[in-house]
């Protein structure tokens, strides 16, 4: 299993993929450094805010989503599914390597965007910290990624219906923009039925303010740079395609 | 299917093996059994069934009817015990192309039978890949890329090879290469190589069994001798195809 993991990793490692995968996180934590000074209030939650906006609510379900595209459809378009089917391995083991290095994925670039907010946060100077605002990133945090790992199975399961990368990859992009947008919505009209339902409502009323709020001030900050995410993506994978053919 | 008994002298055996698709029958009725070590020819004009038959017998594709045994077991639903036996090199691809020759084969040789740098070496020496080992797989010619195609499917020395256009888009010395691996696997390790084709290549440096697939059925199977010519090799299709249709379908050397 580990030298199936070792093998995805492998596979991944010359591709634009991964790429965007370390810039995504990078690109968000960055991106708060050019929002106009006035609508950067100099209290560490809308540094933070923002940032997890841009980071885990958008890029890291999106670059996961793509990724799980990639790794199970380019077996399929390369040809390679047949060796993988007649290997030492199951394919429960296949599949399981493949989701385990999609999460690896996404543990990496939260690792990156967690770090980077600390350490750009406290360069930059921002002040204020608050263990309310923690709690609420790390929130947040939790639901993106539990949105991003629960459209893993369907963007795997498009992939390997298809034979393809292609179908899947819409999906990937579209599935946890629906997911964030769809969660929002549902929290804002939710009312508290019952104690369970009551931290539930609380919870999830929360999260959406907090991204709503978050996405105000930085809207075109983060349409910007989501674009030039997808643009550099989408042209390092033109190249690698363009060498593929010769 | 229960019932059916396969024998253990063949290396590959299908019995009454089928497969339909879009209620059209791609590959019916087909019974063959290939012995150990030998060199089996699959040819059979575009769009015959070859390729159907190649992933029926490699268990990638599961039967409408009949079964496909590989040493007495069937393949499809087997498990990596059975399923690691078998090396197969699809027409189009079968590596990765962002990957350099030296990481296919890698990547190859690990999830096949475990990482044996011995291995990779010796594959990749075979099929004459040694100056291009540090190319990305991607940048080859179609050749080449054939090539890395086969010593992945070799890499990990299996019992059972199946090559599907193995000659397509290979130059003189490609053709060269591949004619002295077959001669190499079979005779060193005793593996039993399956190639489907449009036809046999010129020169057999090996005595082979020719078994030709017209419209998805089997027509039957003949030995071709070492150092039949080219000329010899098709009227001797030819006059199998014309048997197994009644004489009513001689196109054989139309491929």
């Amino acid at each position: 299993m580990i030298t199936l993991i070792k093998v995805e990793w492998r596979k991944l490692s010359h591709t634009s993929l991964l790429v965007a995968s370390v810039m995504a996180p990078l690109l968000g934590s960055l991106a708060v450094l050019i929002i106009p000074l006035r609508h950067r209030r100099a209290i560490w939650f809308d540094y933070i805010a923002t940032n997890l906006w841009l980071t885990h609510a958008l890029l890291i379900p999106l670059v996961m989503g793509l990724v799980t595209a990639y790794v199970f459809g380019r077996e399929y378009t390369a040809g390679t599914a047949a060796s993988l089917r007649l290997s030492r391995f199951t394919v429960w083991q296949v599949i399981l390597a493949k989701c385990a290095t999609v999460l690896g994925i996404g543990v990496l670039m939260t690792g990156i965007a967690v770090t980077t907010t600390f350490v750009s946060a406290m360069a930059a100077g921002f002040g204020g910290f608050y263990w309310e605002i923690v709690l609420r990133y790390v929130s947040v945090s939790l639901l993106s990624c539990a949105i991003a790992v629960c459209s893993v199975p369907f963007v795997a399961v498009v992939a390997i219906w298809e034979r393809g990368s292609f179908a899947a990859s819409v999906l990937a992009v579209t599935a946890p923009l629906s997911g964030v947008l769809f969660m929002a919505g549902f929290a804002s009209r939710l009312n508290p039925w019952g104690l369970p339902m009551l931290f539930v409502s609380r919870f999830l009323n929360l999260v959406s303010r907090d991204l709503l709020q978050a996405m105000k001030p930085v809207w075109p900050t983060a349409v910007v740079s989501v674009m030039i995410g997808l643009m550099v993506t989408a042209v390092m994978q033109s190249r690698t395609d363009i060498q593929s053919e010769r | 299917m229960r019932g059916v008994v396969h024998s253990m002298e063949y290396a590959i055996e299908a019995i009454g093996l089928g497969k339909v698709s879009a209620q059209r029958w791609l590959v019916s009725d087909v019974n063959l059994g290939i012995s150990r070590s030998a060199l089996y020819y699959l040819v059979g004009q575009n769009g015959a069934g070859k390729t159907t038959l190649l992933r029926l017998l490699a268990g990638l594709s599961r039967a409408s009817s009949g079964t496909a045994t590989v040493f007495g077991r069937q393949v499809w639903g087997a498990g990596p015990e059975v399923l690691s036996q078998i090396g197969f090199a699809p027409a189009d691809g079968g590596y990765y192309p962002n990957l350099t020759v030296d990481q296919n084969l890698e990547v190859a040789a690990a999830v096949r039978r475990g990482f044996d740098r011995q291995a990779i070496d010796e594959a990749a020496a075979i099929l004459d890949l040694g100056p291009l080992r540090g190319r990305r797989a991607g940048t080859l010619s179609k050749g080449q890329k054939k090539r890395l195609a086969i010593a992945c499917a070799l890499v990990g020395h299996p019992a059972v090879l199946l090559l599907d256009e193995p000659y397509a888009n290979l130059d003189a010395d490609g053709l060269d290469v591949v004619q002295e691996l077959l001669s190499v696997v079979c005779a060193r390790h005793g593996t039993t190589v399956v190639i489907a084709s449009a036809l046999p290549p010129n020169d057999l440096r090996r005595a082979a069994v020719v078994g030709v697939i017209d419209q998805g059925r089997f027509s039957g199977e003949r030995v071709l001798a070492e150092g039949l010519n080219q000329a010899e090799v098709r009227a001797m299709l030819r006059e199998l195809t014309a048997v197994s249709s009644g004489g009513s379908d001689d196109n054989s050397d139309q491929g």
